[in-house]
């Protein structure tokens, strides 16, 4: 049974080496699909790759984790990220208002849309197409929670956000998703 | 019951398998009996899957590795940062003092040399300064004690210089971003 994060983290603060590279090389793989979600970018998504792993390890002697391992290597790499990504696109956060919510909400629920007859790998190719034109606190919660596999309360440390908080921005990512479906097959 | 249909957020609670026992078993009930629910749960079941389904973008192969090797550099290289704060605290240290007991012997010169007495003469009387007070001027610049001069101020500077160490060594590294 491999060991859980917090246990490797106190033999690597014991002075046990190696055991924050078992870390490594459990989260290089999830910290770097991430990052490339966001930046599309490969050299980027190393960068930040690397930066998220050496931040940990500079601030465990000077920071006591108040939340499990895994919720805090995330929050990082997704700070990373933001920051990066504002610097690329200058305003993703903004789009977080929505006033047309109702709309969409209807658009998404009463009648099946065209979007829904399409087969699975279709559907997967539009999903992962629709989900990049998503504001970025929308793409992050769905990332969290479907690719990484998070729970909801690993998000909300994640993201440093209330519980029902999470719920809503996952429903509403979801609703913005579906429109954005809709929106493509019907093109 | 059939007219009370599942809202958005019930929807993925129970995808979610978030509702409390009593609650789901209602829902399964209602789902039973409603073709309208029952599709608009399955239609978001099947956007969940295709989440679940997107695609994972791989990391290069040695990129673990390379990252745990320049961790391991970078944390030697922190703990040798470390080891060198006490050798250079110890150094500011005396430095201080050295630098203090130049400042004290620069004073006894100024004093013997006399320098100390015109000065403050000068200060009570600045009209003292005539034509003929020139080459007095001219004696106490000749008086001055250089050498305890250049002394004094190669301590200040090295107190100077070491400090700094010190604070960059005590300061945490900035990393790359932020």
């Amino acid at each position: 049974m491999a060991s859980s994060d917090e246990f490797l983290l106190a033999q690597y603060k014991q002075g046990n080496l190696q055991t924050f590279r078992e870390l490594v090389a459990r989260y290089t793989a999830p910290i770097y699909n991430l990052a490339y979600r966001f930046l599309r970018d490969p050299m980027e998504a190393e960068n930040v790759t690397q930066e998220t792993f050496l931040r940990v390890v500079m601030a465990l002697e000077r920071v006591r984790l108040d939340i499990p391992f895994k919720p805090y290597i995330f929050r990082i790499a997704v700070n990373l990220c933001h920051d990066l990504a504002r610097k690329k696109r200058p305003v993703p956060f903004s789009d977080l208002g929505m006033p047309d919510h109702d709309a969409i909400e209807s658009l998404a629920d009463d009648a099946p849309a065209l979007w829904e007859r399409l087969e699975n790998e279709e559907l997967a190719a539009r999903v992962n197409a629709a989900l990049d034109d998503l504001p970025a606190p929308y793409q992050t919660v769905l990332m969290l929670r479907y690719v990484e596999d998070l729970s909801y309360a690993e998000i909300a440390q994640t993201l440093n956000l209330p519980l029902n908080t999470v719920r809503t921005h996952l429903r509403r990512a979801k609703q913005q998703l579906r429109a954005k479906l809709a929106q493509s097959s019907d093109a | 019951m059939l007219a009370n249909h599942m809202t958005s957020a019930e929807i993925n609670r129970y995808l979610e398998h978030e509702l409390d026992q009593n609650r789901c078993a209602e829902m399964d009930t209602h789902l039973t009996a409603c073709p309208a629910c029952r599709a608009r749960v399955e239609r978001a079941a099947r956007l969940d899957r295709a989440l679940r389904a997107l695609p994972r973008t791989q990391p290069p192969s040695e990129l673990a590795a390379r990252i745990g090797a320049t961790i391991e550099a970078r944390v030697k290289q922190e703990q040798a940062r470390r080891a060198r704060v006490p050798v250079i605290a110890v150094a500011t240290f005396f430095s201080i003092l050295l630098a203090l007991w130049f400042c004290f012997e620069l004073n006894l010169a100024f004093q013997m040399s006399g320098v100390s007495d015109f000065w403050a003469m000068f200060i009570s009387y600045s009209d003292v300064l005539s034509t003929d007070s020139l080459d007095a001027l001219l004696a106490v610049l000749e008086a001055l004690p250089l050498s305890e001069i250049v002394l004094t101020s190669c301590a200040l500077l090295t107190v100077g210089v070491l400090a700094q160490q010190l604070i960059e060594s005590l300061r945490p590294r900035a990393l790359q971003f932020k």
